[in-house]
C-alpha cells in the first residue's frame, strides 16, 4: 500500500527526494534535503537544522467520501500546524513549522535530533538502547536519569500550558544536542497529531500513564527507575510554577489510571 | 548613480506558472501619487506595493508568494489579483480593505517592497529591465537591495506589535530577528485557516 | 504454557454440548452447539450448530423498546424458544453439559427475565451455570464462524462500539464511544425518521442510504482512539426538521459520517497492535457499506476483514454457548449467588483462560 501512498506524494512534490522515516495509520513521515520554497542562498530563520526538512504527509483515505475526506484532512493538518506555532510561542520546545499545505495534507516542519554514534535517530528509545547496550552503569546514570528528567519536565510544561499529547511514546520523544564537545541534550516532544486542548487531570494522568507502559513495553529492565525520574521532572515543574495542588491531582489520578487502565468505566 | 536598480527574483518549487521580481525603495516621497494611481488602476502601476516596515526577512516575503501561488493553484484566492493576494497573505486581516490599507501602501509611507507576479515564461531580462526603468519613472526614491539587513532597518517593530499581536518590546523576541521572522512565517501559513 | 482443555471430559466423553440463552436487548435467543474434545483452536474441532432459534421484539415506528416490554417479551417466549431449540438439536436433556446465559451488558429487566429462566433450567435440570459476557460472546462467535485467529475486533451494535484487540489472556478495549453505541444513534434517528422498525432499524436506513447520493458535512467525531456520536445525532435530528435534505440524502450522509469514524480507529487500533485482520461483530456488522468501506481500508494495509452473516452478527443464543462451552471447558462454574446479572460488564473484565 505503501507504495502508491508514496507515489501519491512524489507527485504532490515533484523533485524532492524524500526519504521516508515512518509510517502511521494516520500520517508518513518522510525528510528532505530541499526546503519548500527558500532558495539555497536563504537560510530558513530560528531552525537548529537548516539542512533537513520533516514533511509530514496525510494521504487521502480511499474509505471515506471525497467530502468528507478533504474536510478531515485540512482540518486535522491545520490543528496541528497551529499547535506548533503555538507551542513555539509558548517556548516549548517542538518542531517549528516552516510550511503548510493543507488541503493536500501536507506540514512542513524542522528537523529535531541528530544521529546516534550508532547510526541510529536520537529518538529517545533509541538513545535508551544505546545507553543500554553500554551496561547498567551507563543505563542507569546520571545523564540517563537527567534526560529522563527533562522528559518529565517537557510534558508538565505542556500539560500546565493545557496541553496533552495524546500520543506519548519513546518514539516521540526527541534528544537534542546542546553542545558539539559534551554530552549535554535537551527533550523535545514530536508528533503532535494526536495533540488537543485540554486542561482535565484524567486527560494528563492518561498521556503520563501512556507513555508509563510504552517504557515499560521497550526498557523493560529499567522502565521502573525511568519512571521514576520521569515523575520527577514532572513534578519539578509544578512545584516550580507553584502547582502543588494540581500535581497532587495528576498524581492521585494517574494511580487510579494504572490500577484500572486506559479506559473510564462506561454502559455496557 | 548607475542605471540598474537592485531586484530579486522569486520562484518556488511545486507552483511554477508564476514568478515574481521584487524591488525595496525607501525614503520614497510621493507616496499619495503612486496611491492615486493605484486607485485609478493606472497600468504603470501595476504591482503588488508593500508597505516594508511589516517584512522583517526575504524568508517572510518568500512564504508570502509561496501562500500566494499556493492560492492560486487551488482555486483558493480570497481576492480578485495575484497582487493583492499577496498583500492579504502576508498581512493578518481578514478584512481586504484593512490589509491594502495597512500592509500596503498609504500616503505617509515611507519605504515599500514593490513586487510584481507574472506567468514565468514572462519573466526575462528585458521585462525586468522595463520594470527597472518604469520604477525609476514612478518612484521618487532610494532603491534598495532586497536583504534581511536592509529589510531589518526599516522595520517598525511598534507596527509589527500592532498588527501581528505579538509582544516583542522586553520579551525574549526583543531584538531576536530570527524568531520575530519565525513567528511571521507561521502567522503566513496559518492566515485564513 | 500448553492449555489443557479436556480436564472435564469423562472417559470415552467425545464432544461438549452447551445450550446459550441471550436476552441482553430487544432479541431473545437460545441455541445449541456441539463442540468436539481436543484443541477447539484446531480446524477438524470446530463448533456444530445444532439449533439457533430467535425472537425479536420490535417497537411501533418512531418509538424505542422499553425495557419492561422487552422483558414481558423474553418471559412469554422463553420457554417455547428453549424447547424448539433442544428439539431442533435433537438432543437429550441429559446431553447437555452447560448451561450458558448473557450475565451483561445490557438492559437489566430482559437480562433479568432469561437469567432467571437460565437459573430454574440448572436447577432443575442439574447443569451446570455459566455466565457469558455478550461481547465475548460476539468475539469467540465471530472467531469460530470465520477462522480468524488474532483479528482486531470492531464491536459494533445497539449498545456497543468498541474497537477490541486481544493481549495477555484479556480483550483489551483500545476505542470505544464515549456516549451513544453507533446503532443506538441510528435507531434514535429511524425513530426521527418514524421508520419502521422492522426487520430493524438500521437494514431500514441502509436501504434509504443505497437511493442518497449528496454528501451532507456533519461533525466529525474522533477522539484519539474513541469516538462520539451524540453531537452528530443532535445535529442530524435538526437538519431533518427543517426539511431541506431528502431523508435519503441524510440516511446517506449519516452512514458515511459514522461508519469513517468506525473504520478510522479500526485502523489506528491495527497499526498500535500490528496486526492485519479485522472482525466486524454485532448487529451493525451486517451493514453492507461497513463492511465494505472496512475492505478498502483493510486492502490498503494487504489485511482481511471477518464479517457474520445477520444469524450471528445480530444477537443470538449460540454465541453465548461458544464463550460458555470455553469458559466451562477451562473449569468454569457459576454458582447461583455468582449468577447476578451486570448491565454494564465490561469486556476487560473477563479472563480469557481458554487462549494462551
Amino acid at each position: 500500500m505503501s507504495k502508491e501512498i508514496i507515489e501519491r506524494v512524489e507527485k504532490i512534490l515533484p523533485d524532492f527526494d524524500l526519504k521516508l522515516v515512518s509510517q502511521g495509520a494516520e500520517a508518513l513521515v518522510f525528510v528532505t534535503e530541499k526546503h519548500p520554497y527558500l532558495p539555497k542562498d536563504i537560510k530558513p530563520a530560528g531552525l537548529t537544522n537548516v539542512n533537513n526538512f520533516i514533511v509530514k504527509y496525510r494521504p487521502r483515505k480511499p474509505y471515506r467520501h471525497e467530502k468528507l475526506d478533504l474536510q478531515i484532512t485540512k482540518s486535522r493538518t491545520a490543528g496541528e500546524a497551529k499547535l506548533l506555532y503555538k507551542l513555539d510561542s509558548l517556548n516549548i520546545k517542538a518542531p517549528k513549522l516552516i510550511a503548510l499545505d493543507a488541503i493536500n495534507g501536507i506540514i512542513w516542519m524542522e528537523f529535531l535530533g541528530f544521529r546516534l554514534p550508532n547510526g541510529n535517530f536520537s529518538s529517545l528509545k533509541n538513545w535508551l538502547w544505546f545507553i543500554e547496550k553500554k551496561g547498567e552503569s551507563e543505563a542507569i546514570g546520571q545523564l540517563a536519569k537527567d534526560v529522563m528528567r527533562l522528559v518529565g519536565y517537557a510534558i508538565a510544561e505542556l500539560h500546565l500550558n493545557e496541553i496533552v499529547h495524546g500520543d506519548l511514546t519513546s518514539s516521540n520523544i526527541v534528544l537534542v544536542k546542546e553542545s558539539e564537545t559534551e554530552e549535554k541534550y535537551s527533550v523535545a516532544l514530536i508528533d503532535f497529531g494526536l495533540s488537543s486542548y485540554s486542561n482535565l487531570v484524567e486527560d494528563k494522568a492518561v498521556d503520563i500513564y501512556v507513555l508509563e507502559r510504552a517504557l515499560v513495553s521497550t526498557h523493560p529492565q529499567f522502565s521502573e527507575l525511568y519512571n521514576e525520574w520521569l515523575l520527577e521532572g514532572y513534578h519539578s515543574l509544578y512545584s516550580e510554577k507553584k502547582k502543588i495542588n494540581a500535581w497532587r491531582d495528576v498524581e492521585r489520578r494517574l494511580a487510579a489510571v494504572r490500577l484500572r487502565g486506559r479506559k473510564r468505566s462506561m454502559l455496557g | 548613480m548607475s542605471s540598474a536598480i537592485p531586484f530579486r527574483e522569486i520562484e518556488v518549487p511545486v507552483y511554477k506558472k508564476y514568478k515574481a521580481v521584487c524591488f525595496l525603495a525607501s525614503n520614497v516621497k510621493n507616496c499619495q501619487e503612486i496611491k492615486e494611481n493605484l486607485i485609478k488602476a493606472n497600468k504603470d502601476y501595476d504591482y503588488g506595493f508593500l508597505n516594508a516596515k511589516n517584512v522583517v526577512s526575504l524568508e517572510q516575503l518568500y512564504s508570502g508568494f509561496y501562500k500566494t501561488v499556493m492560492s492560486q493553484h487551488d482555486g483558493n484566492m480570497k481576492s480578485r489579483t495575484l497582487h493583492t493576494e499577496l498583500i492579504y497573505s502576508l498581512s493578518p486581516f481578514k478584512n481586504i480593505m484593512d490589509c491594502l490599507n495597512k500592509f500596503g501602501i498609504s500616503k505617509d509611507s515611507n519605504s515599500i517592497l514593490i513586487v510584481k507576479i507574472v506567468e514565468s515564461e514572462t519573466l526575462n531580462n528585458y521585462f525586468i529591465k522595463t520594470q527597472q526603468e518604469n520604477l525609476k519613472s514612478i518612484i521618487d526614491g532610494e532603491f534598495l537591495e532586497i536583504t534581511d539587513d536592509s529589510l531589518q532597518e526599516i522595520t517598525d517593530i511598534k507596527a509589527l506589535e500592532k498588527n501581528y499581536k505579538l509582544k516583542i518590546r522586553s520579551t525574549k523576541l526583543e531584538n531576536n530577528w530570527p524568531s520575530i521572522s519565525r513567528n511571521l512565517v507561521s502567522i503566513t501559513h496559518l492566515k485564513g485557516l | 504454557m500448553k492449555l489443557d482443555f479436556d480436564t472435564r471430559a469423562k472417559p470415552g466423553q467425545k464432544w461438549y454440548i452447551a445450550l446459550g440463552m441471550e436476552g441482553s436487548a430487544n432479541k431473545i435467543g437460545i441455541g445449541i452447539i456441539k463442540q468436539p474434545i481436543g484443541d477447539p483452536s484446531n480446524p477438524e474441532n470446530r463448533s456444530i450448530i445444532l439449533s439457533n432459534i430467535r425472537d425479536t421484539y420490535n417497537a411501533p415506528p418512531g418509538q424505542g423498546f422499553m425495557p419492561r416490554d422487552v422483558a414481558r417479551h423474553h418471559r412469554n417466549w422463553v420457554v417455547r424458544i428453549v424447547a424448539k431449540a433442544i428439539s431442533e438439536a435433537k438432543i437429550e436433556i441429559n446431553e447437555i453439559n452447560c448451561i450458558c446465559f448473557t450475565q451483561g451488558p445490557g438492559m437489566g429487566a430482559p437480562l433479568q427475565s432469561v437469567v432467571i429462566a437460565a437459573r430454574t433450567l440448572s436447577l432443575m435440570w442439574k447443569i451446570p451455570l455459566i455466565g457469558v459476557n455478550h461481547c465475548v460472546g460476539h468475539i469467540e462467535m465471530g472467531r469460530e464462524v470465520t477462522g480468524a485467529n488474532n483479528p482486531v475486533v470492531l464491536y459494533v451494535s445497539g449498545g456497543n462500539t468498541q474497537v477490541i484487540a486481544y493481549s495477555r489472556q484479556r480483550y483489551r478495549i483500545f476505542g470505544e464511544t464515549l456516549d451513544i453505541a453507533v446503532g443506538n444513534c441510528l435507531d434514535r434517528f429511524a425513530r426521527v425518521l418514524k421508520i419502521s422498525n422492522s426487520p430493524s432499524p438500521g437494514y431500514n436506513i441502509e436501504q434509504l442510504a443505497k437511493k442518497g447520493g449528496k454528501f451532507i458535512e456533519l461533525p466529525y467525531t474522533v477522539k484519539g482512539m474513541d469516538l462520539s456520536m451524540s453531537g452528530i445525532l443532535e445535529f442530524i435530528e435538526e437538519l431533518t426538521r427543517r426539511q431541506n435534505e431528502k431523508i435519503e440524502d441524510l440516511c446517506y450522509s449519516l452512514q458515511e459520517c459514522l461508519f469513517a469514524m468506525l473504520v478510522e480507529i479500526t485502523e489506528r487500533a491495527m497499526a498500535h497492535v500490528n496486526s492485519n485482520q479485522v472482525l466486524i461483530v454485532g448487529g451493525v456488522g451486517c451493514n453492507e457499506r461497513l463492511q465494505e468501506m472496512m475492505n478498502i481500508m483493510v486492502k490498503d494495509r494487504n489485511g482481511y476483514v471477518y464479517a457474520t452473516d445477520e444469524r450471528f452478527c445480530i444477537d443470538n443464543g449460540v454465541m453465548i454457548a461458544q464463550a460458555g462451552i470455553l469458559e466451562y471447558r477451562m473449569g468454569g462454574n457459576c454458582q447461583i449467588e455468582d449468577s447476578v446479572c451486570s448491565q454494564k460488564f465490561r469486556t476487560d473484565e473477563v479472563f480469557v483462560k481458554w487462549r494462551e
